[in-house]
This record gives C-alpha cells, sequence and structure tokens, in this order.
C-alpha cells in the first residue's frame, strides 16, 4: 500500500483523497495541546473557534493554529457556515496511522513470536546445563 | 501426560503462543508482558541482548520494509544498548538504553530512551525490568514490565515511547470512532 505524500492544495476540506501523512497525523497527535482540542471536540461533537477558546482556555490565535495542524492530519474537518467556521473529529487521520503503524500488542506479539521461533529451533547451543553442573568430559 | 496437540502445551509453538499476555495499564503508563520460549533461560538471555539474535526478531511487526540500520549491546551494569531501524515512507526511529541492573540469565534493569527520527534522546526514560525463569524441560517464562515516564514535556512524550504513542493512538481512536461522521 503506498502512502501519499502531502498534497499542495489541502485548502479543500472536502476532498476525498487522503494527503495526510502518518507522520503528519503522529506530530498532530504528539502535541498536549492539541490532544486537548480533540477531546473537547469528543465531547461537544461540533465546536466554533470561540466555542474551542472559552473551553480549553488558550488564546484565539493558539487554538486556531493547532485547529490547522488538525485539519492537515485529518483529525479533524471543518464546516463553514457564514461566518462561522464549526469544527468536529474527523476519523481519517486516525485510520491513516493505524494502518502504518501495527497495533501495540499486535508488534510485541509479533516479535515473541519470531523470538520463540529463534531461540526453540536453536540445535547449536552447546548449553542444557549451566556452567557448574556442566560434567567435564573425561579423556 | 497431556496430548502433544493440547493448546496449553509449552512444548508446542501454539502452546507457548497461547501463553502470551500482554496488558496495557488503563492510564497508558505502563505496561507487562508474559510468554513462554521454547529454550533455556541462558539462550533466551542471549537472544535479548546479542545483536546477531536482536536483528532477527527485534523488527517483527514492523511496516513491511522495515531495516535495522543499527543494533549494538553491551549487556552488563552500566552498559548501553542502542537500536536504530527505518521505516519506509516515514523514517527512523531509534532507541537508546542504558543497562542498569544484569543478572545473567536471570534477570535484566535498563532505563531507555525512544526518540523518532534524527535527535538526542532527553527527558526520562522508561523503566524496564525483564525476567527468565526456567520452566518444565528447557523452557523458560519471561516477564517483562516497563513504566513510562509521566509526560513532564508534552512535545516529547510521544517520542519517548513506541508504545505510549500507540496506546495514545488506541485512546484517540475510540474518541473519534464514537464521534465521527461515516464519510
Amino acid at each position: 500500500m503506498t502512502r501519499t505524500r502531502l498534497g499542495a492544495n489541502t485548502s479543500d476540506e472536502h476532498t476525498a483523497e487522503r494527503t495526510e501523512t502518518a507522520e503528519q497525523v503522529l506530530d498532530a497527535l504528539g502535541e498536549r495541546n492539541r490532544r486537548r482540542l480533540l477531546e473537547l471536540l469528543h465531547v461537544q461533537r461540533e465546536s466554533t473557534v470561540t466555542e474551542l477558546v472559552e473551553a480549553s482556555g488558550m488564546r484565539q490565535p493558539q487554538v486556531s493554529k493547532h485547529l490547522k495542524v488538525l485539519a492537515e492530519a485529518a483529525l479533524v474537518r471543518v464546516r463553514a457556515d457564514g461566518r462561522h467556521r464549526h469544527y468536529r473529529l474527523d476519523g481519517r487521520g486516525l485510520q491513516t496511522a493505524h494502518e502504518w503503524f501495527g497495533s501495540f500488542d499486535d508488534v510485541w506479539q509479533a516479535r515473541f513470536d519470531a523470538l520463540d521461533d529463534l531461540v526453540a529451533n536453536d540445535d547449536s547451543a552447546p548449553e542444557r546445563a549451566t556452567p557448574d553442573t556442566r560434567s567435564q568430559d573425561p579423556t | 501426560m497431556t496430548s502433544p496437540n493440547s493448546p496449553a502445551d509449552p512444548s508446542t509453538l501454539d502452546g507457548r503462543r497461547a501463553t502470551a499476555k500482554i496488558e496495557l495499564s488503563d492510564d497508558g503508563s505502563s505496561y507487562s508482558c508474559v510468554r513462554v520460549f521454547g529454550a533455556p533461560p541462558e539462550r533466551v538471555f542471549r537472544a535479548f541482548t546479542e545483536p546477531d539474535d536482536l536483528r532477527v526478531w527485534f523488527p517483527a511487526g514492523a511496516p513491511e520494509g522495515s531495516e535495522m540500520t543499527t543494533c549494538e549491546s553491551d549487556p552488563v551494569i552500566g552498559g548501553e544498548y542502542r537500536y536504530a531501524m527505518t521505516i519506509p515512507g516515514f523514517g527512523s526511529m531509534n532507541w537508546y538504553g542504558t543497562y542498569t541492573g544484569v543478572d545473567r540469565p536471570t534477570r535484566i534493569d535498563a532505563e531507555e530512551w525512544f526518540v523518532m527520527g534524527d535527535g538526542e534522546p532527553e527527558g526520562p526514560p522508561t523503566r524496564q525490568t525483564l525476567t527468565f525463569e526456567p520452566i518444565d524441560a528447557g523452557h523458560t517464562l519471561m516477564t517483562m514490565q516497563v513504566d513510562m515516564p509521566a509526560p513532564e514535556d508534552p512535545e516529547t512524550f510521544m517520542e519517548q515511547s513506541a508504545s505510549g504513542l500507540t496506546s495514545s493512538l488506541s485512546t484517540m481512536d475510540e474518541l473519534v470512532s464514537r464521534s465521527a461522521d461515516p464519510a
């Protein structure tokens, strides 16, 4: 599966084509204030910038800046209604990240299976007894 | 005598796979793993600490095309380990570790920093403990406990632990899937 890189056109919020990369999504999620905004949008379902400023306690330029990053990572989507822009959560960004990065326990399960495969089939190792119980060859 | 085809039989691969338990704490700040391996503790200890072995199993589960470009390990108290993996389309993941306790072949303690991309490790480390206990004939019960640091610095917290990152992804996934419109 190929990954699309960030396209030049990210201003069309309704585009069906995914332009966000997994790295963008992970960077977007890696900032505590952006995670806070996602949590607020989860509770409120849809909010304007002003509502998010009030609910979060952040300043308006900061909220706008974070929302832009979240929108470019397809973690939020925007609906324009007259003078107001209404933000809501968008699952596409997370889908991108999940496709790239296997789930936490899948990674460990895979590692343990590979490790077991390595050690359980290793007939070349000399140690079947600990050194202090290994008996000397009589010569 | 247990049937050799029993799923609980640790002498079979399926039996050992069935022993795996991986649990993430509710707050995502720690996780524990348990697994039986089909070799004695000394062999399993080596698999966790020798580069030739690590290169074989550590990349498992990473995106296809991933490659381990660096793998070094000095499993003594105060010794360090360093892994680097390049992920196609993403960049590099880097692990920097220091062994703080080594009791061969029974136990390993380490502090570890995880860095996405280039950059120096910073902030508090993840603390890990691995134990290897002989069980049955020639098998090992491994336990792994990993404690991740509190997010003092939100900008670097996500970089400090791939597991922390994935746990946050899971949390966000839950939030978003309950709210997002179907496309």
